[in-house]
């Protein structure tokens, strides 16, 4: 039985973005405390502390969760994904290309997190309707745009990232409109 | 100052759990998925209170999550999450108005940390799941390094945060019968607004009937406006017996409002509740007959 005594510190393990790291926690660690101090990953925003506007949302094995409310500690062998992984060899992921596009970005501080669950959404489910769209993001608060234009930009993501890949059965490119998908 | 950090321990099984959480009874915290041991301990830190000394986190502890299901009987393990429940094809089929109750638990990123486990251990008044439990005559498995025993989830409450657990005893599942295909269930919620609400009041409804349309059985559980989880029987029991027609379905969704009454007193709220109550409990209650109406 692992067993950190009260005011100790212990080293975790874990992946951040794909790359193996070790930070010192103590028991009272988040997640996020670790990602924006430790690892100076301060992409990852903290809004309310306490799980209820999802600035701070990551991905952990794949799932968005506050990372307010993950004791660092349960982290120990997992996999983290955090908005600076969604960039690849120097190109913004379609999701952020459609934000910036879309004026889905204003103060910018929900960003992160809005992007990251709709990443998550986009992974499972390619090609989600506006009601999946809404219920994706409905752990994220916005008080700047009202939601449209974030919705728009994910639509949009979406429908990029299935142009970007095409499925043998939608040959011609079909998937890349609307009309077509609607079928 | 910063109050003094907590310790942390991770058992790898039962026993080591128990054996600690006796050991340090009145100074130990369980944590599972965290969502609400971590508001607390911040609340608590910003308050100037003392930290629990000890975290003892069960996450690690096998077979503690999951959905199963064994000749009419469905196990949900303590440490299965909201999203779990809410997906699975065995509560969906056999306990739909618990997938429904999960499934309007916090946001997509709490359902997927916070757990069945959990959400009845913190015991508190607005839980999501409780009322869709109660109403499932779910029984809750409680274990230590001594043996288990089993208790009615209603039992599980002795007030606001606070349960009938033993220091030492660890919950390790709950489970219940699965609803027959001819009961009619409804979980219906009102919040200030639909993700991330806390329950502001919630109806769970299951009502079985027999082949001439009458009510067999009748299960009604209000939630987040009682002090202590509960069904109301002298409501079920105005429904059983008949064949449910407007009158007799006002009547028992009259009643609820009126046992809440009874239960908490006559408060600044009240005259706002009571309708409430009433106009949700009556849309439950038709839900669970087959009859959507708002």
């Amino acid at each position: 039985m692992k067993e950190i005594g009260p005011g100790a510190m212990t080293t975790i393990s874990f992946k951040v973005n794909g790359g193996l790291v070790e930070v010192e926690v103590s028991a009272d660690d988040r997640l996020i405390d670790v990602l924006r101090e430790g690892l100076r990953l301060t992409g990852t925003k903290e809004g309310c502390g306490v799980g209820e506007c999802g600035a701070c949302t990551v991905l952990l094995d794949g799932k968005p969760v506050n990372s307010c409310l993950v004791p660092a500690l349960q982290v120990e062998g997992r996999e983290v994904e955090t908005v600076e992984g969604l960039a690849k060899d120097g190109r913004l992921h379609p999701l952020q290309e459609a934000f910036i596009e879309h004026t889905a970005v204003q103060c910018g501080f929900c960003t992160p997190g809005m992007l990251m669950s709709a990443a998550a959404l986009l992974r499972e489910n390619p090609d989600p309707t506006r009601e999946d769209i809404a219920r994706a993001i409905s752990g994220n608060l916005c008080r700047c745009t009202g939601y449209h234009q974030i919705m728009a930009a994910i639509e949009d993501a979406a429908r990029r990232i299935r142009a970007a890949v095409p499925e043998t059965s939608e040959a011609e490119g079909a998937a890349g409109t609307p009309e077509a998908r609607r079928e | 100052m910063s109050p003094r950090k907590p310790g942390y321990v991770v058992p790898e099984t039962l026993a080591e759990a128990s054996e600690f959480l006796r050991e340090h009874a009145e100074d130990a915290r369980i944590i599972a998925g965290g969502t609400d041991v971590l508001v607390q301990l911040r609340r608590r830190g910003r308050a100037g209170g003392e930290h629990p000394r000890w975290l003892v986190d069960i996450s690690r502890i096998p077979g503690l999550a999951g959905v199963s299901t064994d000749s009419g009987t469905i196990s949900i393990g303590a440490m299965t999450t909201h999203e779990e429940i809410a997906r699975s094809p065995i509560i969906r089929k056999g306990g739909p108005l618990l997938a429904e109750a999960c499934a309007s638990v916090g946001s997509p990123q709490i359902r997927a940390r916070g757990t069945i486990g959990g959400n009845i251990m913190n015991a508190s008044p607005a839980a999501d799941t409780i009322a869709a439990l109660a109403v499932l005559s779910t029984r809750v498995r409680l274990s230590d390094r001594m043996g288990t025993r089993d208790i009615l989830i209603t039992d599980v409450f002795v007030g606001p945060y606070k349960t009938s657990a033993q220091p030492g005893e660890v919950l390790m599942e709950v489970y219940f019968d699965a609803l027959a295909p001819t009961c009619g269930s409804a979980f219906v919620k009102l919040g200030r607004r639909e993700a991330l609400a806390i329950a502001r009041l919630s109806c769970a409804v299951v009502i079985e009937r027999d082949d001439a349309g009458r009510v067999t059985r009748a299960a009604i559980a209000p939630g987040a406006c009682l002090p202590m989880p509960a069904r109301v029987e002298s409501a079920e029991e105005m429904l059983v017996g008949k064949v449910p027609d407007e009158a007799a379905v006002d009547a028992a969704a009259r009643e609820v409002a009126e046992e809440m009454v009874r239960r908490t007193g006559v408060r600044w709220s009240t005259d706002y509740k009571r309708p409430a109550v009433e106009a949700i409990t009556r849309r439950a209650i038709w839900r669970a007959l087959g009859v959507n109406v708002e």
